[in-house]
């Protein structure tokens, strides 16, 4: 006779999948966002460019402009590979009532989104990280040196780990606020500031840059990117990590605590 | 005049029903109009990052590059109080059939749908880009008499967004997915955040004569700065008049060509 219940390793990989035919539905809408990339990389290509031929340095704040431009790149790779909108389902789910449905998986709700985002980003590789990869190294983007790859992996499983939490502690404020369009948009555009998608973190203040390297924000891009680019001594980076990953706990059990109140907020309207 | 009057009587009615309907949701519209405020003022705050550690966008001192980006954001703002919404509605009802709503109605489809199309969270980005255009100004020194030249420019940009987006809602009666002209035309927006003079050869050509956002958003403040608005106003006219004139043939078009779906 066979075992009525699946172990969760199972489980979780069935949800995985699952997100990922989910996906599927909207595979038109990633191609989409890739025509993002090549106008970012123009915008910020001439963007610099005047900025380093005004300044008449090669170097400022640490990066030349080849690795400038870059450096951007890097970030929407790490950007599309983090990618999580588990905020988005969790206030659809509550404005439109389905989340006595969604309590009632054989999951709970954290690990049925978790696995479910994980599907989701699966094709997000593939359509969009392996195309932006390929065109970025024929350009002259350099690959990761190999002794950097495992810190790399770690680095970007931080990244994703945090993203994903943030995103998720986001996505529980729909339990008390309903519609959360605003902080959801705040959550996004604070995240891209302090992470370093739109400047590198060496622009900012040294006193700011200090105070940052303890925030989780760092973790979610400008460490992974450093990382690539080899920007970074390998005693420190590991040293990044470790805080990262002491944040990806303080943020698991953050989430876990207002999930309980959450829980005790619900009250199952709108079924 | 008394269709001018009836078109007012329209849009204020429709600002009230979009008021009630924003207020259900009254910590989502705190959030949502704070939210605004932060991603408008976050490109200043980049731009002050950059002009401290480098001498900056070659041309702009900082205070008038924050006009730059002021004018940017008030156009943007504008444009998503009044009208930014409608092509939605438009891709929304071709899809589900429910477009003929709009032709049994004794208003103009185009002018129903354009009126009805507020969104109240465009109040905080306006807010934004108008301090920081008055601050910049305030810095900058501009002669009074040239502030109606600069309104007027202002006014033009809004009618490039609107005539982009007309263009948008036309092409959902022609092809399937063109929620993605959206996201494309916004995309491409992102090129005006920038002075157009950073951009060299091809794409200077392409944001002047074929997408010109370019223009929309450079010659406000670069007019003010440099003082010869008379000048950038024709320089303005021509590209956007062409852009409108063609939305709207598009959009009669599209319309004598929609024969109802979905039932």
């Amino acid at each position: 006779m066979r075992r009525q219940q699946a172990s969760g390793w199972r489980k979780g990989l069935a949800v995985t999948k699952l997100g990922f035919k989910e996906s599927l539905a909207y595979k038109f809408h990633y191609f989409v966002s890739l025509f993002g990339v090549p106008v970012n990389v123009l915008i910020y290509y001439f963007l610099w460019k005047a900025i380093f031929t005004y300044s008449g340095q090669d170097v400022i704040n640490g990066y030349t402009l080849q690795e400038m431009v870059t450096y951007y790149v890097i970030v929407m790779l790490v950007g599309f590979i983090t990618y999580s909108q588990v905020d988005e389902w969790i206030e659809y789910e509550v404005v439109h009532g389905h989340m006595v449905n969604a309590m009632m998986k054989p999951l709970s709700y954290f690990k049925w989104h978790l696995y479910n985002t994980l599907g989701m980003n699966s094709l997000g590789i593939i359509i969009q990280i392996i195309p932006v990869m390929l065109v970025g190294l024929a350009l002259g983007l350099k690959a990761p040196s190999p002794g950097n790859l495992p810190l790399l992996i770690i680095a970007i499983t931080i990244a994703a780990a945090l993203y994903h939490l943030l995103t998720y502690l986001t996505g529980l404020a729909a339990f008390w606020l309903l519609r959360i369009r605003g902080l959801r948009r705040s959550r996004r555009v604070i995240v891209a500031f302090l992470s370093g998608s739109m400047l590198p973190l060496t622009f900012f203040p040294a006193g700011m840059q200090k105070v940052f390297s303890f925030l989780p924000f760092t973790f979610m891009r400008f460490t992974p990117v450093q990382i690539y680019m080899g920007k970074v001594a390998a005693a420190e980076a590991v040293l990044g990590l470790c805080i990262g990953l002491a944040w990806v706990l303080a943020l698991y059990l953050v989430t876990r605590w207002v999930w309980e109140r959450a829980f005790k907020k619900f009250s199952g309207a709108g079924i | 005049m008394t269709s001018l009057k009836r078109y007012w009587r329209f849009w204020m009615k429709n600002l009230s029903l979009e008021l009630q309907t924003e207020m259900m949701y009254k910590a989502n519209l705190f959030f949502k109009m704070v939210s605004f405020i932060i991603a408008d003022i976050i490109s200043p705050l980049v731009a002050l990052l950059i002009y401290t550690t480098t001498p900056g966008i070659p041309g702009w001192t900082f205070e008038q590059f924050i006009l730059f980006q002021g004018s940017f954001i008030l156009i943007f703002g504008l444009a998503h109080l009044f009208f930014t919404g409608f092509p939605a509605k438009v891709i929304e009802a071709v899809r589900d059939g429910s477009f003929d709503k709009y032709l049994v109605k004794p208003i103009r489809p185009l002018v129903q749908l354009t009126l009805s199309s507020w969104d109240i969270e465009g109040v905080a980005e306006v807010m934004t880009g108008l301090a920081l255009v008055t601050w910049s100004m305030l810095k900058v020194g501009v002669a009074p008499p040239s502030l109606l030249l600069y309104a007027a420019l202002i006014a033009l940009g809004c009618l490039f967004i609107y005539s982009m987006l007309v263009i948008i809602a036309s092409m959902a009666f022609l092809v399937v997915k063109s929620w993605a002209l959206y996201d494309i035309m916004f995309k491409l927006s992102d090129f005006g955040r920038y002075p157009l003079t950073i951009y060299e050869g091809g794409l200077r050509f392409f944001l002047t004569f074929v997408f010109p956002i370019g223009v929309v958003a450079f010659y406000p403040a670069d007019a003010l700065v440099q003082g010869m608005l008379a000048n950038a106003l024709f320089k303005v006219v021509l590209p956007v008049g062409t852009v409108f004139c063609a939305a709207l043939l598009l959009w009669r078009q599209a319309m004598r060509k929609y024969t109802s779906a979905g039932g």
